[in-house]
């Protein structure tokens, strides 16, 4: 993790996270960033690409008017204390950057949409970068030191090409090249990547870390949904994979939405609120229906 | 209502090593099949393995499913549950075993995943191959890109303790869901003088090692902290101070001795499979996991 100064910080392509992790944590304590800090961008490629919205979108763009702030708490996460939620009446999120709510304000991100709307609180462990693995160690985390229990779950798959390391200390995770992946050439050659974590290689450890996950969440009766913006599984491993469990049904594809460039996140690279209002629908019908 | 065995690990369950006379003498005394097909003797190494002698000898009213892989590592262990599928796990019971594995085996997919050319592995409709994994050693390397970025970026005794912890608890989570037994022994990881593997985790992996169920752990009631150290105890081939050389002190046999083999690494034999088998039983017993 690259931090920086000028009150933002830079998740790098290759995200190491450096974790002091106490034993009393509900999940991976994020390091080195200051408790209830704010930020302006997340990196500086939100910034430069804002300069780059407000210099050639029209005077609707959406992110000329809206505020977008970025507010961690005591571990590093963008959502409440634990000790400001009603322990009564909340859920958990977990993702990457699209509950992070990377280019969005918070009341913008899918999770806020459901919280409101459902009036419950919502604890959001989104962060941007993390695969699969991140989240399976902070359900683990959450179910062993968490006093009170959530009444459901929603998981966002990340990319599943996205393999993390497990680590107390030291948790990294490699993500697919990218022009970000430049900066790192000399450390990890591209071709390492395609060789060796292409997405069929990828796709088991990621599937099985989510029927882990459920199980998990099965063990302890608390009602888990998933939902994925795209996916490329095959038929024949979907078949195969889901065929005693009841997942597929909890399992939720995104519609596509209108993804020109005004309708997008601030950093004009995330999808914009039109997204996120239309995966929230989806899962307020599907929580008011089944839970 | 069916009752099954289900042993999961390496080739030290699969049953490397297990064979008889007459193989390791059409062999000139040494049976190490890599790089090309070993099913011929696979039939033989799942009759041989502790998993098939626990069925036949002692818990005669259970069935063996034999899910152990060459090579393969704990993470790559514990998946091969998913891989199951001839095992109606809800409409059924049992005692699921895991042989622990090497601790710093790191383990992806090959890229492909799929059944070519028929051959039964036990335990599966044969959808998927056996050898379907990719495994990894922290070993650097200008020539195996994934061990070389293994070996600088990931490997540490925090990622290979949490690591191995998360396989445990995938499998003794997987266990509890379907009403299995659950029991964990340890192959062949040896830490330095007066470290068991079990101060190994609790130094490493804090945070989550007290999640398992360390009753079920079958060396904290043995006098050896690894079945390895128990083999070459019995075959006195070493003095017990010097076991840890077991490695190069079997390799350099011209035949296998008469519980351990010299395979690199040493499997057990025929009959060291059989004490094996034994042991865990009178540990099962000792421990009212069976009765």
């Amino acid at each position: 993790m690259l931090w920086t100064m000028n009150g933002m910080y830079m998740p790098n392509n290759i995200t190491e996270i450096h974790s002091s992790y106490y034993l009393s944590d509900i999940a991976f304590k994020i390091p080195n960033v200051e408790c209830n800090i704010t930020f302006d961008f997340a990196h500086n490629s939100e910034r430069n690409n804002y300069l780059k919205g407000l210099a050639t979108l029209d005077n609707n763009w959406h992110y000329r008017h809206k505020k977008v702030i970025y507010k961690y708490n005591s571990l590093g996460y963008r959502t409440k204390e634990f000790d400001e939620i009603n322990k009564e009446n909340f859920f958990l999120s977990y993702g990457c950057s699209f509950t992070e709510g990377t280019g969005l304000a918070e009341d913008e991100i899918w999770c806020s949409l459901v919280a409101d709307n459902l009036k419950i609180d919502c604890l959001n462990y989104g962060k941007g970068g993390q695969g699969i693995e991140f989240i399976h160690l902070n359900v683990m985390a959450f179910l062993k030191n968490s006093s009170h229990m959530p009444k459901f779950v929603i998981i966002q798959i990340p990319n599943a090409q996205r393999i993390s390391t497990r680590s107390l200390e030291n948790f990294k995770t490699l993500t697919p090249p990218s022009t970000a992946w430049e900066r790192h050439k000399e450390k990890f050659p591209k071709d390492f990547y395609f060789e060796e974590i292409d997405k069929k290689r990828s796709f088991y450890t990621y599937f099985i870390t989510l029927l882990n996950i459920d199980l998990m969440f099965k063990l302890c009766k608390i009602p888990v949904i998933y939902w994925v913006k795209e996916t490329e599984l095959s038929e024949k491993d979907v078949t195969f994979f889901f065929k005693d469990s009841k997942i597929q049904k909890k399992f939720i594809l995104a519609d596509p939405v209108d993804s020109s460039i005004e309708n997008l996140a601030r950093d004009l690279g995330h999808d914009g609120p039109n997204f996120h209002q239309s995966i929230s629908n989806k899962l307020i019908n599907l929580i008011k229906e089944k839970l | 209502m069916n009752r099954y065995l289900i042993g999961l690990g390496c080739s030290w369950t699969q049953g490397e090593g297990g064979y008889t006379e007459e193989v390791w003498k059409s062999h000139n005394g040494r049976v190490q099949v890599r790089g090309t097909d070993d099913y011929y003797l696979r039939k033989m190494e799942h009759e041989n393995s502790w998993v098939n002698v626990l069925c036949r000898d002692y818990l005669k009213d259970y069935t063996p499913i034999n899910l152990g892989v060459r090579g393969i590592g704990n993470i790559a262990a514990a998946n091969q549950l998913y891989f199951c599928d001839r095992v109606d796990f809800k409409n059924s019971e049992g005692i699921i075993i895991f042989m622990l594995s090497g601790t710093e085996r790191f383990d992806l997919y090959k890229n492909e995943t799929y059944t070519k050319e028929y051959q039964d592995d036990f335990y599966s409709k044969n959808v998927y191959t056996h050898y379907k994994y990719r495994t990894s050693w922290p070993f650097p390397s200008d020539t195996d890109k994934l061990a070389d970025v293994y070996s600088k970026e990931f490997s540490s005794d925090n990622f290979l303790a949490l690591n191995t912890i998360t396989a445990i608890l995938n499998a003794q989570t997987f266990a509890k869901a379907y009403n299995y037994k659950f029991v964990i022994a340890n192959a062949f990881n040896i830490r330095e003088p007066g470290t068991k593997l079990t101060h190994w985790f609790k130094k490493f992996a804090p945070i989550l090692v007290d999640k398992i169920n360390w009753n079920a752990y079958v060396h904290d009631i043995t006098f050896y902290d690894s079945f390895v150290e128990h083999l070459v105890s019995i075959d006195k081939v070493l003095p017990k101070e010097k076991f840890r050389n077991y490695f190069s002190v079997y390799e350099s046999m011209s035949y296998p001795s008469t519980y351990l083999t010299n395979c690199q690494g040493a499997h057990p034999t025929l009959l060291g499979y059989k004490v094996i088998a034994e042991e865990l039983y009178k540990v099962m017993m000792n421990k009212k996991i069976i009765q």
